[in-house]
């Protein structure tokens, strides 16, 4: 009896470890997914030159980077890329700062600079996805 | 001012600055195609404002100072053996020029620019990713340690021949920080040879420039008289290296 009930309880554990992880994963493949849309969102305004549209943009892609900033990136990364999560810690506080620069440049009206901003997010997030992908 | 007065000061001012480069803050192209840029020479104090002394600089450790902007950072290092001497570097443009070695009595005493060739990662107070590891520690960046490495990319270079780009996706070599040593053992960074990226940095990192130092035109002031050297330990809080 002590067996079953041992193995129930094990069997019960793996199953919830292994919801939590794919509830984690999904959290984290909505959140990316929100960015792509805020990216897509800050470009956009960009060319209709809309000022609140890039900030509210930004604001979406900021709302989204919690998960990214407080998650091991170990838990996302390809095995021989494991090493690498403190890079990607690193992008996802360079795409923060960024995000704020580019929310100043268009309170300055820089053109130049919101645009080099928003560049720079771009690359933060590009330099981390060919890691991932193993591009 | 008569024609021998005039001679006399022309002849004196041109005596002056081959004696002293780092007199005109321009770039000079050597005769060995070197390309070198000169800037104000600087001294390097400590942390508690005293001179360096090249004697007290210990093996293998990874000192920074920020030259020749006040926010570029610079690694100096006293290695565990002599560098090579008149190492030829090409720059990724094609150009070509010579890293002559290290200074001090056994030419073990060399300095870099520590701003990456590749996607210019380097120390802030925040974390390192670029520095030199070393002998007796294991990196991932290259067969042997006792080299610079980029952990952000896994770039090697070695210290030992003017910074020459050992492996990973960098090709530049790092630039060299020209250091000399003065008659009293004291340390002076007086220029930079080699392709800089300091344009570069400045223009990607608006951001991190004014969170550290107040903005961009503040971190790209020229450092004068004298530049804080301290271990990278304490230059940064975290150090990261694979």
């Amino acid at each position: 009896m002590k067996k079953i009930i041992t193995a129930v309880l094990a069997l019960m554990l793996s199953s919830t470890l292994l919801v939590a992880a794919e509830v984690k994963d999904q959290k984290m493949a909505d959140d990316m997914k929100e960015m792509m849309n805020a990216m897509v969102e800050i470009q956009k305004n960009w060319f209709y030159e809309n000022p609140r549209g890039i900030k509210k943009g930004v604001k979406k892609l900021e709302a989204h980077m919690e998960y990214l900033k407080s998650s091991d990136a170990k838990g996302y990364l390809p095995k021989d890329q494991e090493y690498a999560n403190k890079f990607a810690k690193k992008r996802a506080e360079m795409i923060e700062l960024y995000a704020e620069d580019l929310v100043v440049s268009v309170e300055d009206g820089n053109d130049e600079d919101v645009l080099d901003n928003y560049t720079q997010i771009m690359n933060q997030c590009t330099s981390c996805h060919m890691r991932i992908r193993n591009w | 001012m008569d024609r021998r007065n005039f001679l006399k000061v022309v002849g004196a001012t041109g005596a002056f600055i081959a004696v002293n480069p780092s007199t005109i803050q321009n770039e000079l192209f050597a005769n060995t195609g070197a390309m070198f840029r000169a800037y104000e020479r600087v001294q390097l104090l400590d942390g508690a404002g005293a001179p360096i002394k090249i004697s007290q600089l210990k093996k293998e450790m990874n000192y920074v100072f920020n030259y020749p902007h006040v926010s570029t950072p610079a690694i100096l290092l006293n290695l565990d053996e002599s560098t090579a001497k008149d190492v030829k570097l090409t720059s990724e443009t094609g150009e070509e020029y010579v890293w002559e070695s290290g200074i001090g009595k056994d030419r073990t005493v060399v300095a870099y620019s520590a701003i990456c060739s590749h996607q210019l990662a380097h120390p802030t107070p925040d974390d390192s990713f670029l520095q030199y590891v070393q002998k007796d520690k294991p990196t991932m960046a290259f067969e042997r340690s006792g080299v610079i490495v980029c952990s952000s990319h896994l770039s090697s270079f070695d210290a030992r021949e003017g910074a020459k780009r050992l492996s990973g996706p960098a090709i530049d070599p790092l630039a060299s920080v020209v250091i000399e040593v003065g008659e009293d053992d004291t340390l002076w960074a007086v220029g930079v040879l080699g392709s800089d990226r300091f344009h570069d940095y400045f223009k990607t990192f608006k951001p991190e420039l004014k969170k550290f130092y107040g903005g961009k035109r503040k971190g790209k002031k020229l450092v004068k008289i004298s530049a804080k050297t301290v271990p990278l330990t304490e230059y940064t809080k975290e150090i990261i290296q694979y």
